[in-house]
C-alpha cells in the first residue's frame, strides 16, 4: 500500500550480512508460508472448495433445483436427510449451497483474473512510459478509482441482465483500476533497476520489457493483491445476489440462498444461515490465505511486544 | 569509574543462525573522561551502544553482563529504575538526527519533554531551558527554531537539536554514536568541537562511538578497537595512533593520510571485507585479513590481555614494558 | 488554507463531471425505452400519449442534446421525476439522503472509536495471546458478508431476544413520543444497522492501524525516545500515536465509496428509508432518473470524503504545505 515505510531504522542487525538463504527467495517464502497453520489450513478448505465445486453433481444427494412435494418436504429443520435442511419449495439446501460453491468460485477467480490482468497490464504500461501517457491513463484511474465502486455495480447490473459471465465482466471490468494504480507504483520503482536499465540498452522492445522483465519482478505483491480480490469478488457477487441483481433464483447462488431465508428468519433460521456460514468460511479463507502469502513474502521483524 | 560494562555479551537468533554483535566486551569509563570506540560498519560498536541501554531490539538479546554504573547494574534494575538511567543519567545521540528527531513534533517540545521528566521542571521553564540550549549549542534565532519541525532544519542544525535533546536531562555519561557520519564535511568539525564544549561546560563523560580513526584522535582521551563484537586493542589516545601494536588497528592507522606512519609510505587499505558475523571463522575473527597471521591464530580466540602501555587481543603482541 | 481548499475543489469538478458522465451513458446503453417501463402499469396506451410522454421528457431527441439537458438541469438540482414514484426526485433525495449519512457517520465513530483503539492494543501488544485474538477477530469480521452477519443480529438480537427493532429508522407510535423518547428510539432503531456497518469498518481499521502502528513503532525515533528514558505507553500516546494516525486519515477518505456501497444492502436489510434502498429500488425497477442521482451524489460525497481526507492530512502533518504537496 505504501512503499518505503519498510525500511524501519535500526530494527535488524545489518541484514546485508546475514543474506544467507537456502534455496533462493521463493523456496524461502513457501517455508515460511508451509510454517502458517492457519494460512495452510485456509488453502485447503479452498482446495476443498474446488473440488466441491468440481464434483457438485456427484456429491450432491438431491436436485438443486426441481421442486418435489412442496408441502410434504417445505422448511424441514436439518435433519440426516437435509444436512442443511430444506427452503420453502422442499428443496435440499445442502445440495443447492454445494452447486453455489460453482458460482461463487467461478465469479470470484474468473473476475480476479480479468481485473488483474487488466490491472497489470495497464499499470505496467502507464508506470513504465511515464510522462504525458502517465499522466492521462492514471486521471482515467482516478475517476474510476472516485466512482463508488458499488454504485457502479448497481448501475450495471441494472442496466445489463445478469448471469455468470456478465457478472464476471461487470465485477472484473469495474475492479482493476486499484491494482492498475498499486502495479503502477511496482513498475515505477523497478524502471531504475539495473537490469531493466541494461534490457533498455540493449535495445529489446518496450512491450517485451515490460512482459519480461517488469511483470515478473512485481509479481509477488500482485499474488497477495489476487488473492484478496477474488474474496471481494466473491462477495460482491453475493452481495449483488442477495439484493435481486446478480444472479436470480432458481440457479442456486449462496447470495440469493441467504437472501430466500431472510424474511423466514424467525421460523426457519437454517435457511440463511447455512449458503452464509459457507460464504464467509470462504471468504475468510482466501483472506487468510492473502495474509500468509504477504507474510511469507515480506516478513517482518520477529513478534515483541513493546510496553 | 563512572561506568563499568563487564563481559557484555549480546546475541541474535535469526533464521540464517545466531551472531553475536556484542561477544564479551568490558571497558570502563572515567569520570569526565573521553573514551573512543573505533570499527568497522558491522562491528558491533552500536550494538554496544544499545546494550549499554538495555535497548537491543528483537530478535536481539542481552545474555550476559553488567553495565555498573555507580555500583549498581542497570541490566538488573527495575524498569522504572532504567527509565532514569536513561536520558537522566546516559544520554545517547544517535547517527542520523532525520530518523531519530520525530518529524511531527516541534524541536522545543522534543528537548522541553526531556528536560521535564529528568528535571522535574514545569512547562514554561522546560520551554525556556530548550531555547536555552539551542541558543548554546550555537544556533541563531533559537526562539525561532524552538518552534521548528525537524524538516525544517539543516542536517547540521537537527544534529546540535539532537545534542540539546541528549543534555536536556543532564546525563552524567553523553554516548555519541557515529554524530558526524549523516553530515557534511564542514559540519563534521563544527560537532566535534559542539561535544567538547558540552564536555567542558557540563563535565560529562563522552562515549564517541565512530568508524573514523581521525575523528575519534581529535577528540578521545583513550581509544578502544572494536572487531567482529570484540575488543581487540584499548589505549591511550597517542599510544594507538603513534604506535599501534594489534594489526587490524595498525590497517586502521594505515588507511588515514596524516596519521599513517612515514611520510613517504603509500596508503594502505586493510584487504578483505568485514566478516560475516553468522559465520566467523574459528580462532582470531582477524586472521583472514591479517599479514601476520600464523597456525595458533586459526585455533582459538586470542584474549585482551595487558601488554605494558595498553590492552591488546593477539598472540603477535607480546608484554612490553611502558615506552614512557 | 483557503485557496488550497479552492483549487482542490475546482480540480474535483472534472472528477465528478468524469463520474456523471459515465453513469448517464452507461445508463443509456440500457436495451429497451425508457418510456415503456415508465408506461409498463398502464399496459394498453395509446400511441400518441407515448409519442407525448417521450417528447415532454426530451426522449425523443439525440442523445447528446439529452446529455447536455440532463447535465444543465443536474446542475441547477433538477434531476428530474421519478419514474416509479412520480416524484420530483431532487424530493425523494432531500428526504432519504439525511438517513443515510446519519447511518455513515454513526458508522464511522464506531470505526474510528473501536478500530483505533483495537489496533493500538494489538500492535503494542504484538505477539501475545491478546494480539493473535485481535488479529484473528478483525480478519474474521472484515472477511463476513454484511448481510449475513445483518441477517444472523437480527435472528438474535431482534428475533430472539427481542432486543432491538428489525427494521425502520423509527417505531410506529414515534410522532406520540416526547423529545428524549424521540431520540432514544431513533438511537434504538440505529443499533443494529450501525453495529453492521461500523464493525466490519472497525476490523479494517483495526488491522490498518496494527500495522502502521508497527511500521512506526521500528522507526529510530522511538528507540531515540526510550533512550530518552519515556514510558513505553507515553512513548505509544506521545510519539508513535500522530504519527501512525496521519495515513489514517487519508484511508477514512477512501473508505467512503465503500462505506456508500454497504449502506445499500444494510438499508435494504433493515427497511432504512436511506438512499441506498431508494438506489436498490430503483435499479430493480430500471428508475433512470433517480440512479442517474444517486449515483451523482454518491459521486459528490466521495469527491467531498476525499477532499476532507486531504484536508485533515494538511492540518495534521506539518510536512505539508498547503502550497502543495511537499515532502
Amino acid at each position: 500500500m505504501d512503499p518505503g515505510t519498510e525500511a524501519a531504522g535500526g530494527r535488524a542487525p545489518r541484514a546485508d550480512a546475514v543474506k544467507k538463504t537456502r534455496g533462493g527467495p521463493w523456496a524461502t517464502s513457501l517455508r515460511r508460508f508451509r510454517a502458517n497453520r492457519l494460512a495452510l489450513w485456509s488453502l485447503y478448505v479452498i482446495a476443498i472448495l474446488v473440488l466441491v465445486a468440481l464434483f457438485a453433481p456427484l456429491l450432491a444427494p438431491h436436485d438443486p433445483i426441481a421442486i418435489g412435494d412442496v408441502m410434504g418436504t417445505r422448511f424441514q429443520p436439518p435433519s440426516w436427510t437435509h444436512l442443511f435442511g430444506t427452503d420453502e419449495f422442499g428443496r435440499d439446501l445442502f445440495s443447492r449451497a454445494l452447486y453455489g460453491a460453482r458460482v461463487s468460485l467461478s465469479v470470484g477467480v474468473l473476475a480476479m483474473l480479468l481485473s488483474t490482468t487488466i490491472g497489470t497490464l495497464y499499470g505496467s504500461v502507464s508506470g513504465y512510459f511515464g510522462g504525458v501517457v502517465d499522466g492521462v491513463m492514471m486521471r482515467v484511474v482516478d475517476v474510476w478509482i472516485a466512482f463508488p465502486a458499488f454504485y457502479l455495480m448497481l448501475l450495471l447490473v441494472g442496466v445489463f441482465e445478469a448471469s455468470v459471465p456478465a457478472l464476471i465482466l461487470i465485477l472484473g471490468l469495474t475492479a482493476w483500476p486499484a491494482t492498475a494504480r498499486f502495479m503502477r507504483g511496482e513498475i515505477l520503482s523497478l524502471r531504475k533497476r539495473e537490469y531493466v536499465e541494461a534490457a533498455r540498452a540493449m535495445g529489446l522492445p518496450s512491450y517485451r520489457i515490460i512482459l519480461r522483465h517488469l511483470i515478473p519482478g512485481a509479481l509477488s505483491p500482485v499474488l497477495v493483491t489476487g488473492a484478496l480480490a477474488v474474496a471481494g469478488m466473491i462477495g460482491a457477487e453475493a452481495g449483488l445476489s442477495f439484493l435481486g441483481l446478480g444472479i436470480s433464483p432458481p440457479t442456486p447462488s449462496w447470495g440469493n440462498m441467504v437472501a430466500a431465508g431472510k424474511d423466514t428468519l424467525a421460523s426457519a433460521w437454517w435457511v440463511s444461515f447455512f449458503p452464509g456460514a459457507l460464504l464467509t468460511i470462504t471468504l475468510i479463507a482466501f483472506a487468510l490465505v492473502a495474509d500468509g502469502l504477504r507474510d511469507a513474502l515480506d516478513p517482518k521483524a520477529l513478534d515483541q511486544k513493546f510496553v | 569509574m563512572l561506568l563499568s560494562v563487564r563481559d557484555l555479551r549480546t546475541r541474535f537468533e535469526l533464521d540464517e543462525g545466531e551472531l553475536w554483535p556484542v561477544n564479551g566486551v568490558s571497558f570502563s569509563v572515567g569520570t569526565g573522561e573521553t573514551l573512543g570506540l573505533v570499527g568497522e560498519s558491522g562491528s558491533g560498536k552500536s550494538m554496544v551502544a544499545l546494550s549499554i541501554l538495555d535497548l537491543v531490539p528483537a530478535p536481539g538479546r542481552i545474555v550476559s553482563g553488567e553495565v555498573d554504573l555507580g555500583g549498581e547494574d542497570l541490566l538488573s534494575m527495575s524498569g522504572a529504575a532504567k527509565r532514569r538511567v536513561r536520558g537522566g543519567e546516559i544520554g545517547i545521540v544517535f547517527q542520523d538526527p532525520s530518523a531519530s528527531l520525530n518529524p511531527v513534533y516541534r524541536i522545543g517540545d522534543q528537548i522541553a519533554d526531556v528536560a521535564r521528566l529528568h528535571r522535574g521542571l514545569g512547562r514554561v521553564e522546560a520551554r525556556r531551558e530548550a531555547v536555552h540550549l539551542l541558543g548554546d549549542l550555537g544556533i541563531q534565532q533559537p526562539e525561532k527554531r524552538a518552534r521548528a519541525y525537524p524538516f525544517e532544519l539543516s542536517g547540521g542544525m537537527r544534529q546540535r537539536a539532537q545534542i540539546a535533546i541528549a543534555i536536556a536531562g543532564r546525563p552524567r555519561l553523553l554516548i555519541a554514536d557515529e554524530p558526524t557520519t549523516a553530515l557534511d564535511a564542514t559540519v563534521q568539525a563544527e560537532i566535534c568541537d559542539l561535544l567538547k564544549h558540552v564536555q567542558g561546560e557540563f563535565g560529562m563523560s563522552i562515549l564517541l562511538i565512530s568508524h573514523d580513526l581521525a575523528l575519534v584522535a581529535d577528540v578521545a582521551d583513550r581509544i578502544m578497537v572494536m572487531y567482529a563484537g570484540r575488543i581487540v586493542e584499548v589505549g591511550h589516545w597517542t599510544a594507538i595512533t603513534q604506535e599501534p601494536r594489534h594489526p587490524y588497528t595498525k590497517g586502521l592507522i594505515g588507511a588515514i593520510p596524516h596519521l599513517g606512519a612515514g611520510s613517504g609510505s603509500p596508503l594502505e587499505a586493510i584487504a578483505g571485507t568485514v566478516p560475516d558475523l553468522t559465520d566467523l571463522p574459528d580462532g582470531c575473527p582477524f586472521h583472514p585479513r591479517c599479514p601476520e597471521a600464523g597456525e595458533d591464530c586459526r585455533s582459538a580466540v586470542p584474549r585482551l590481555q595487558d601488554v605494558g602501555d595498553r590492552l591488546c587481543a593477539c598472540y603477535r603482541v607480546k608484554h612490553t614494558e611502558a615506552v614512557t | 488554507m483557503l485557496a488550497y481548499i479552492v483549487r482542490r475543489l475546482l480540480l474535483s469538478v472534472p472528477l465528478i463531471l468524469g463520474i456523471v458522465t459515465a453513469t448517464f451513458f452507461i445508463a443509456h446503453l440500457a436495451p429497451g425505452d425508457p418510456v415503456d417501463l415508465y408506461l409498463q402499469p398502464h399496459r394498453q396506451v395509446d400511441p400518441e400519449v407515448i409519442e407525448r410522454v417521450r417528447h415532454d421528457r426530451g426522449l425523443d431527441r439525440p442523445l447528446p442534446v439529452q446529455y447536455a439537458n440532463w447535465l444543465t438541469s443536474s446542475a441547477r438540482g433538477d434531476f428530474g421525476e421519478s419514474f416509479l414514484l412520480h416524484r420530483p426526485v431532487r424530493e425523494v433525495l432531500a428526504e432519504t439522503v439525511p438517513y443515510t449519512l446519519l447511518l455513515i457517520l454513526a458508522a464511522l465513530l464506531v470505526d474510528a472509536l473501536l478500530g483505533i483503539s483495537l489496533g493500538v492494543v494489538s500492535a503494542v501488544k504484538r505477539g501475545t495471546r491478546l494480539d493473535r485474538t485481535v488479529t484473528l477477530g478483525s480478519l474474521v469480521l472484515y472477511a463476513m458478508p454484511g448481510f449475513w452477519l445483518a441477517l444472523m443480529l437480527v435472528l438474535v438480537f431482534s428475533v430472539r431476544l427481542g432486543w432491538f427493532p428489525t427494521s425502520q429508522a423509527t417505531s410506529l407510535d414515534y410522532a406520540s413520543l416526547s423529545g428524549p423518547g424521540k431520540l432514544l428510539d431513533r438511537l434504538w432503531h440505529m443499533v443494529l444497522p450501525v453495529t453492521v456497518l461500523g464493525v466490519a469498518g472497525a476490523a479494517a481499521t483495526a488491522r490498518y492501524m496494527r500495522g502502521r502502528l508497527l511500521d512506526v513503532l521500528g522507526e529510530e525515533y522511538i528507540t531515540a525516545a526510550r533512550a530518552r528514558g519515556f514510558r513505553g505507553w507515553t512513548i505509544v500516546r506521545r510519539h508513535a500515536m500522530k504519527n501512525a494516525m496521519i495515513p489514517i486519515i487519508t484511508i477514512y477518505g477512501m473508505s467512503l465509496p465503500l462505506m456508500l456501497g454497504a449502506t445499500t444492502i444494510v438499508e435494504t436489510i433493515f427497511a432504512w428509508p436511506g438512499m441506498g434502498r431508494l438506489t436498490v429500488d430503483a435499479v430493480l425497477g430500471r428508475d433512470y432518473p433517480v440512479i442517474l442521482a444517486t449515483t451523482t451524489v454518491a459521486a459528490v460525497l466521495t469527491v467531498l470524503g476525499s477532499l476532507l481526507a486531504d484536508l485533515g492530512y494538511a492540518a495534521v502533518d506539518p510536512r505539508v504545505s498547503y502550497d502543495g504537496p511537499g515532502n
